[in-house]
C-alpha cells in the first residue's frame, strides 16, 4: 500500500540524535556548576526526563492497543522523547555518583539509546539483506529435520486455546494483542509460547542470525529492565530516602525516610 | 479458508524461467523500490556445482521468489501492531502491508519461512508483494507477470492455475513444508520430477551474487524518480499519459509503452498492443528509466585539459566545441586528406544516424572509413547471406504459424535466453506446447542450454567443423531434401563432392569439435527428421575469422534439409539486414575518397599508429571503442596517436578519457528515430517526446551543426533535426524497401511498428521471403531469390573468383583460429592489404590462405578463453550506469569449471587473473560446472571508467585477427592462463 503520508526519521537523523545524546552525557558531567541530583533543578530535570521516557511505553501501548492511527508517528515520538528525556536525565545525574545502583539504570538507558539508534539506522539494512542477498531460496526444499506432525500438533493446540482466548479469531491470522494480555494473561502466555515453539520449528528467525534475530527482543528486555530500575529508583528516593541517603543529608524532596 | 476460485496467486514455471530478472525490474519500477528493497527476487535454485562426484548433469535453474500469499501467513501473525499492519484479504487471499501502519520492526521479515519479505532500510518499513494492488485497482495484473518475457509467471485465481497445471500434466512443487498453506504455485521442470523431490540443498548461488560488500556503492546511490515513493507521489497530481515507442538499447527493438506524468517518464513497460511481443519485455528496456534521470549523464560539452587518459576536462559551450572541432578537422584534412577522419557509430547512435545523418556527413566530407558495430557483431552473417540468397533478410518471424510450428530448435553459439529473452520466451513456450526438441551447441551451459534436451559443449571456434560433419553425415545417409537441393540450391553437388573428398566424417568432426560422435549423429538426425527445424546462430559463430564460411556451412545445412524459405524451418542469425541504400548525395558534392581501410575499426589501428596504407589522424566515435575493440593495449596506443578524438556519448566511459572533446548526447525518446532492425525484420518508431538532460543533443543535431561549419547544410539540411523529416526525406527516399514505412505509417500503428521490407503501401505488411514455400504451393507463382540464378547459391564460378582473390575457396574448407589447444588449420594472413572482392565499395583488407602448420605456443597458455554477452540485465557499456543492473549483476567474472578451479586452488568468488599474449585482467571466479573443463568464459561490457564496478574490459585479452571474407573480428577464441590473483 502506498506510504504517501507515512512519517519517518531518516537514518541520518537518528544517528544525529544518538550522537547528540552520547555527547550530552560527558558534556553534562564536565559542565561546571551542574546541579546535584537532589537539588530542585536536578529533581525537576529528573521528573521531566522520566515523563518523557514514558513515551516508549506509550509507543508500546498505542502500537498494540489500536488507539493510534499512525504507529510510526508514535515510533518517532518515542525516539525524540527518549533523546530529550535522556539529556534531562543526564542533567540530573551529572553531578551525582554514577557508581551506585541507579547507575545501572543509567547504563540501561545509554544502551537503549545506542542499541536502538544503531538497530534502526544501521542494522535495519540487515532486514533488507535477508531477502536481498540470501544465497539460496529458503523454504523451497523440504527441511530434513522438520517434524510436520509435531508442527500440526502445535497449530491444533493454538486452535484449541483460541476458542477460549478469542472465539471469533482465526488462528491463521491471530497473535495476542494488548487486550488479550490484559484480559486473559495466562491464556495469552500459553498461546504465545506455542507460537514461539512453532516459530522455532520453522526456523526463520534463526536463519537471520543471532544479532539481527534477537536485537529487538533484547531492546525490549533491556527497556523492561530500565523501567523496573527507574520505578525502583523513584520508589527508593521517595519512600526510602533514609536508605538512599545512607546517613548523609537528604537534600531531595521525599515522602518517607524509611531505611534510615 | 479463501475460496480457490477467488483466491489470487502467481504461478511460476521453473521450466520457463530463464533468470532474466525482468520481473525484478518491473516490480521495482512499479512499486517504488530502490537498491536492496525487494518484493520479488530471482534466485539460483539448484546449480549443483557442489556435486563433486559429477553424478548429475550440470544445470542452471532459477526460481522467482516472492510472497507466497499464505493462508496462514507467518508474517501477519508476527506483526506486533494492532490492528495489524499486515492484512489478508478474505476474498482474494492477498496478504498486504499497510506501510502507513508499519513501524519497521522487521518481525515479519524474521518470521517468513520463505524469506520473501523485503525491507526498505531508507524509509524503515517492510515491503512485500501484494500482487501489485495499485495495478489491480486499475484492472491490470501484477507487473512481473505482465512483462515476463518467458511467461514463466502467470497471474490468476489459484483454481485456474491448478486447472492449467493439470491440463498441461505439470506437477506442482510442494512448498508447504511449514504448514503455512502458500498460495503461489511453482511448476516443476518436467524432467526433474524425481530429483526435485529429493532433499537436495540449494546452496549454489555464485559467491559474487551473494556478496553484499561489492554492492556497497549502491547504498549511497539514492534511487530517484520512480524508485522513490516521495518522488513518485510528487507527480501524482499530473495526468498520466502513455506514449508507444521502442527500446533502443539493443538490436531487438522491443515495442514499449512509456508512461509519463508531465515531462517525466515514470514507467516503461512492454507494449501489450503489439501482437507479437504482447507486452513481454526484458529488464534492460525497463531500466532505461534509469537513463533519463541518471546522475552520471553527460550534461555539457567537455574539452580535455590534461594529457590523454588523465580524465581532466573543462566544460565548454557547444559553439566552442563545434568551432574548435571543425578547425582541427580542417587541419587534418589539409595535411593528411579527408580519409584521415574515421567515424564509428553503434547501437546507441541509432538507425536514423547510422544510415542517415552520419553517411550524409561522411559522404560530403569524403571519407570511407566509417563503421558501425556490424564488424564485431554479425558482418560475417551479412556477407554470407548476401552471397547465398542475395539479401540480408531472413525469412522467419516469431509467430505461432512460423517459428512457433518448428519441430526442432537448434542453437549454435547463440544464448538467446539471455540475449533476446522475449524471443526465447515465445519459442520456449511453443517448444513446450508442441513437444518440440531443443538442442544447444555451446562451450557453456547457458540459460538457453539449461532448457534444452541436449547440450553439446563444443570446442570454441570449431562450429564450422560441426557443420561440415553434419553435411557429410546427411549426404552419407541420404537425409538431404533432394527435391529442394535440385530445385533451389546452386552448387550443392560441388559441396557434396568436396566434403566427401575431404573426409569430413563424424570421426574427424568429433576429434576437431571435442564432441561425441553420438551427439553429432543425434543432432544430424534431429535436423533432418524434424518437421521444420530452426537453426539459430549468433555471435558464437560470427565472432571468428571463419565467420562467413561457418555461416555459409550452416546455411547449407538448413537448405539441404529443406529448411529455407518456409514457415517453421530456417537459418537464423540475430538481426536481419535491410537492403539499405546510402542517402542521396549529388555527385558533384561527393569528394574523391581513397579506399576504406578495412571494414572493421580494428583495421584502422595500423593507419593510426603507422600511417599505412594512409594515415588516420582523427576519430569521431560513439559508444565505447576502448572497451569494445580487441587488443586494448594496442587500441589505446592507436587512439593516443591521433590528432583529434571526439566522443559522443551519454556517459563518460573508458573512451571519454582519451578524447579531446566529450559531447553529451541524447538517446531514444530524447531524440527520436527508430529502433535497430530486429531479427524478425521489424522496426519501431520513437518520437522525441522528452528533452535530453542539460545541453545534451541528438546525434543528428551534432552532424548537421558540424556540417554547417563546412557548408554542407544544403544537403545535410537544418530541417533534418526533426527526426521525422530525416527519416522520411533521407532514409525512406533512398531505400525502396522503406517506401511504405513512412513516419505517417509508423505513427498510425498502436505499436509504432512495421515489418520490412515494405515497398508498397497497398500491400500492407508482407512476408516476401517465403519464396520456397510459395513456389511449392503454386509452381506458377512468381518467386525467386534475388541472386543471379534466382536460387540459393553456394558455389558458382563467380563466387569462386571472389574467394580466390582473398586466398580461399567458395568450397567450405575447414579452418579455425590459430589459438587452439590442438593444432588445426587456420589462416595465415598476407602482409600487404588488397581490395576486397566481397564489398561493393573499395575496401582494403588482408587476404590469407589456410595452413595446417603446427603453431608453436607458450605452454603456459593452457586454457581456452571464450568471451560473450553478459546476462540479460546488461548490454555493453550503458547498463553499467544503471544502479539496478549493477545490483542484479555487479562484477565482471570468469566462469571456470570446478575441476580446473580446484587444481588452481581457486574458490568460488576468489579474485583470479586471466592472461593472454595480449594482456592480463583480474576478475571474480564463478565456479560453474556448466562449462568445458578446460575453458573460462568472461563477459563483455565492463570498463575501468564505470561508476559502480569498474574493471578492465575483456578485450585487453583479445587479439586482432579478421575474417578475410567478412572482416569480422575473432573475439571469441583465445588461449590464456589463469590463476589465483595475488591480492
Amino acid at each position: 500500500m502506498n506510504n504517501k503520508n507515512r512519517p519517518d526519521l531518516s537514518s541520518r537523523d537518528i544517528m544525529l540524535l544518538v550522537c547528540c545524546v552520547v555527547i550530552a552525557l560527558p558534556l553534562a558531567a564536565l559542565w561546571p556548576g551542574m546541579p546535584v541530583p537532589g537539588s530542585p533543578s536536578g529533581q525537576l530535570s529528573a521528573a521531566l526526563g522520566a515523563v518523557l521516557l514514558l513515551a516508549p511505553l506509550g509507543f508500546v501501548v498505542m502500537k498494540r492497543s489500536g488507539l493510534s492511527q499512525s504507529p510510526p508517528r508514535w515510533f518517532i515520538g518515542h525516539v525524540l522523547a527518549t533523546s530529550i528525556g535522556s539529556c534531562l536525565i543526564f542533567v540530573h545525574v551529572a553531578a551525582g555518583n554514577w557508581f551506585t545502583p541507579p547507575g545501572l539504570v543509567l547504563l540501561f538507558l545509554l544502551f537503549l539509546v545506542l542499541q536502538g539508534g544503531v538497530l534502526r539506522a544501521i542494522f535495519s539494512r540487515g532486514f533488507s539483506l535477508l531477502f536481498a542477498r540470501s544465497s539460496a531460496p529458503l523454504g523451497f526444499n523440504a527441511p530434513a529435520t522438520l517434524d510436520k506432525t509435531a508442527l500440526q500438533q502445535i497449530i491444533d493446540g493454538k486452535v484449541h486455546l483460541l476458542k477460549s482466548l478469542d472465539p471469533g479469531a482465526d488462528e491463521a491470522l491471530f497473535s495476542p494483542a494488548l487486550k488479550h494480555w490484559l484480559g486473559r494473561p495466562l491464556s495469552s502466555l500459553k498461546y504465545q509460547l506455542l507460537a514461539e515453539r512453532e516459530a522455532r520449528m520453522v526456523g526463520a528467525r534463526a536463519s537471520a542470525g543471532t544479532g539481527l534475530g534477537w536485537s529487538r527482543r533484547i531492546h525490549m528486555l533491556v527497556a523492561l529492565g530500565f523501567y523496573l530500575g527507574l520505578l525502583a529508583h523513584i520508589v527508593v528516593m521517595l519512600f526510602f530516602a533514609g536508605y538512599a541517603a545512607n546517613g548523609e543529608f537528604i537534600d531531595w524532596w521525599y515522602v518517607t525516610a524509611w531505611g534510615d | 479458508m479463501t475460496d480457490p476460485n477467488t483466491q489470487l496467486a502467481l504461478m511460476i514455471d521453473l521450466e520457463r524461467c530463464t533468470g532474466c530478472k525482468s520481473c525484478e525490474a518491473a516490480c521495482k519500477q512499479t512499486n517504488a523500490l530502490g537498491p536492496n528493497s525487494y518484493r520479488n527476487r530471482v534466485m539460483w535454485f539448484d546449480e549443483q556445482q557442489n556435486d563433486e562426484n559429477q553424478i548429475t548433469l550440470p544445470r542452471l535453474d532459477f526460481l522467482t521468489v516472492t510472497c507466497q500469499q499464505c493462508e496462514r501467513p507467518a508474517c501477519l501473525r508476527a506483526c506486533p501492531v494492532y490492528p495489524k499492519a499486515i492484512s489478508k484479504d478474505p476474498v482474494t487471499g492477498v496478504v498486504a502491508i499497510d506501510e502507513n501502519r508499519c513501524t519497521g520492526c522487521g518481525e515479519c521479515a524474521l518470521s517468513c519461512p520463505y524469506g520473501a519479505i523485503g525491507y526498505n532500510a531508507e524509509q524503515h518499513h517492510a515491503v512485500k508483494c501484494d500482487l501489485c494492488a495499485e495495478r489491480r485497482a486499475g484492472d491490470l495484473g501484477p507487473a512481473c507477470a505482465f512483462v515476463c518475457p518467458t511467461r514463466a509467471i502467470s497471474f490468476g485465481t489459484r483454481a485456474s492455475h491448478i486447472e492449467a497445471a493439470q491440463q498441461g500434466q505439470r506437477q506442482i512443487l510442494d512448498t508447504d513444508h511449514f504448514l503455512q498453506q502458500p498460495a503461489t504455485i511453482y511448476l516443476k521442470r518436467p524432467r526433474d520430477l524425481e530429483r526435485l523431490t529429493s532433499e537436495t540443498t540449494a546452496r549454489s548461488t555464485p559467491a559474487l551474487m551473494r556478496d553484499h560488500q561489492v554492492r556497497q556503492s549502491l547504498e549511497t546511490e539514492n534511487a530517484r524518480g520512480s524508485y522513490r515513493r516521495s518522488d513518485k507521489n510528487r507527480l501524482l497530481q499530473r495526468e498520466e499519459r502513455i506514449v508507444p515507442g521502442g527500446c533502443n538499447i539493443c538490436f531487438n527493438g522491443c515495442p514499449l509503452k512509456f508512461h509519463l506524468r508531465g515531462d517525466q517518464v515514470i514507467n516503461v513497460y512492454g507494449n501489450d498492443d503489439d501482437p507479437v511481443f504482447q507486452g513481454r519485455v526484458c529488464p534492460k528496456s525497463q531500466m532505461t528509466l534509469q537513463m533519463y534521470n541518471n546522475p552520471h549523464r553527460l550534461m555539457t560539452p567537455l574539452k580535455r585539459v590534461g594529457k590523454r587518459g588523465s580524465d581532466k576536462f573543462r566544460q565548454i559551450s557547444w559553439d566552442q566545441a563545434l568551432t574548435e572541432i571543425a578547425l582541427r578537422l580542417s587541419g587534418v584534412r589539409e595535411q593528411y586528406g579527408s580519409e584521415a577522419l574515421a567515424i564509428q557509430s553503434g547501437s546507441r547512435t541509432g538507425v536514423l544516424n547510422i544510415i542517415g545523418a552520419l553517411p550524409l556527413f561522411a559522404g560530403l566530407w569524403g571519407t570511407s572509413n566509417v563503421a558501425a558495430t556490424e564488424p564485431y557483431c554479425d558482418l560475417g552473417k551479412g556477407v554470407a547471406l548476401n552471397l547465398t540468397q542475395g539479401t540480408g533478410l531472413m525469412a522467419n518471424v516469431y509467430t505461432e504459424e512460423d517459428i512457433g510450428r518448428a519441430g526442432a530448435y537448434v542453437y549454435i553459439g547463440d544464448n538467446q535466453a539471455e540475449t533476446r529473452p522475449v524471443n526465447f520466451g515465445m519459442l520456449n513456450d511453443w517448444r513446450l506446447k508442441n513437444n518440440a526438441k531443443m538442442i544447444v551447441v555451446d562451450p557453456r551451459l547457458t540459460a538457453t542450454a539449461s532448457k534444452a534436451d541436449a547440450w553439446l559443449p563444443i570446442r570454441s571456434g570449431t562450429d564450422m567443423a560441426l557443420g561440415l560433419g553434419l553435411i557429410h553425415y546427411l549426404f552419407e545417409h541420404d537425409l538431404q531434401d533432394q527435391q529442394f537441393c535440385e530445385d533451389w540450391i546452386v552448387g550443392w553437388r560441388e559441396w557434396r563432392e568436396f566434403i566427401k573428398d575431404r573426409q569430413y566424417d563424424l570421426d574427424w568432426t568429433a576429434k576437431v569439435t571435442d564432441l561425441e560422435i553420438e551427439q553429432i549423429e543425434m543432432l544430424a538426425q534431429t535436423i533432418a527428421t524434424a518437421d521444420g527445424c530452426m537453426i539459430f546462430l549468433s555471435r558464437g559463430i560470427n565472432q571468428h575469422t571463419n565467420s562467413a564460411q561457418t555461416n555459409r556451412v550452416f546455411m547449407f545445412v538448413a537448405a539441404m534439409t529443406g529448411n529455407w524459405g518456409r514457415h517453421g524451418g530456417g537459418y537464423f542469425n540475430v538481426s536481419s539486414e535491410m537492403n539499405w541504400n546510402p542517402p542521396l548525395i549529388p555527385e558533384e558534392r561527393r569528394p574523391e575518397a581513397r579506399a576504406a581501410l578495412g571494414k572493421n575499426p580494428s583495421s584502422w589501428m595500423e593507419a593510426m599508429l603507422e600511417g599505412t596504407p594512409h594515415p588516420i589522424k582523427a576519430l569521431i566515435t560513439s559508444n565505447n571503442p576502448l572497451a569494445q575493440w580487441p587488443n586494448q593495449n594496442r587500441a589505446r596506443k592507436a587512439i593516443q596517436a591521433l590528432d583529434l578524438v571526439v566522443h559522443l556519448e551519454l556517459f563518460k566511459n573508458a573512451t571519454s578519457r582519451y578524447a579531446d572533446y566529450v559531447l553529451p548526447m541524447a538517446s531514444g525518446i530524447e531524440k527520436g528515430g527508430t529502433t535497430r532492425f530486429a531479427e524478425d525484420r521489424r522496426i519501431v518508431w520513437n518520437d522525441k517526446f522528452i528533452d535530453p538532460p542539460g545541453d545534451a543533443r541528438s546525434d543528428h543535431w551534432f552532424w548537421i551543426e558540424l556540417g554547417k561549419k563546412f557548408g554542407f547544410d544544403d544537403v545535410l539540411k537544418d530541417d533534418y533535426k526533426d527526426p521525422r523529416k530525416l527519416w522520411d526525406e533521407v532514409l525512406v527516399a533512398a531505400t525502396p524497401d522503406l517506401a511504405a514505412a513512412t513516419t505517417e505509417q509508423l505513427l498510425s500503428k498502436p505499436n509504432r511498428t512495421v515489418r520490412l521490407p515494405q515497398s508498397k503501401l497497398a500491400t500492407g505488411e508482407i512476408d516476401p521471403v517465403y519464396v520456397t514455400e510459395r513456389k511449392q504451393a503454386d509452381p506458377e507463382a512468381d518467386g525467386s531469390y534475388p541472386t543471379a540464378s534466382g536460387k540459393l547459391e553456394f558455389w558458382t564460378p563467380e563466387q569462386e573468383r571472389k574467394f580466390e582473390t582473398m586466398g580461399l575457396s567458395a568450397l567450405p574448407e575447414f579452418y579455425t583460429e590459430a589459438e587452439q589447444l590442438v593444432s588445426l588449420p587456420h589462416i595465415k594472413f598476407e602482409t600487404t592489404p588488397r581490395p576486397s572482392s566481397f564489398f561493393d565499395d573499395e575496401v582494403l583488407v588482408y587476404a590469407g590462405r589456410i595452413v595446417n602448420e603446427h603453431v608453436t605456443r607458450d605452454a603456459a597458455f593452457d586454457t581456452e578463453l571464450v568471451t560473450g554477452r553478459p546476462p540479460a540485465p546488461h548490454f555493453h557499456s550503458w547498463t553499467h550506469y544503471f544502479w539496478q543492473a549493477q545490483e542484479m549483476w555487479p562484477e565482471i567474472y570468469a566462469q571456470i569449471h570446478p575441476r580446473k578451479a580446484a587444481a588452481l586452488q581457486l574458490k568460488d568468488g576468489d579474485q583470479m587473473f586471466v592472461e593472454t599474449v595480449n594482456g592480463r585482467i583480474t576478475v571474480r571466479a564463478w565456479v560453474h560446472r556448466g562449462i568445458r573443463p578446460n575453458c573460462v568464459f568472461i563477459p563483455i561490457g565492463w570498463d575501468e571508467q564505470q561508476p559502480y564496478h569498474p574493471s578492465s574490459s575483456v578485450n585487453h585479452l583479445t587479439g586482432i585477427r579478421l575474417d578475410p571474407i567478412s572482416q569480422q573480428a575473432n573475439l571469441k577464441t583465445h588461449l590464456c592462463r589463469v590463476g589465483k590473483a595475488s591480492h
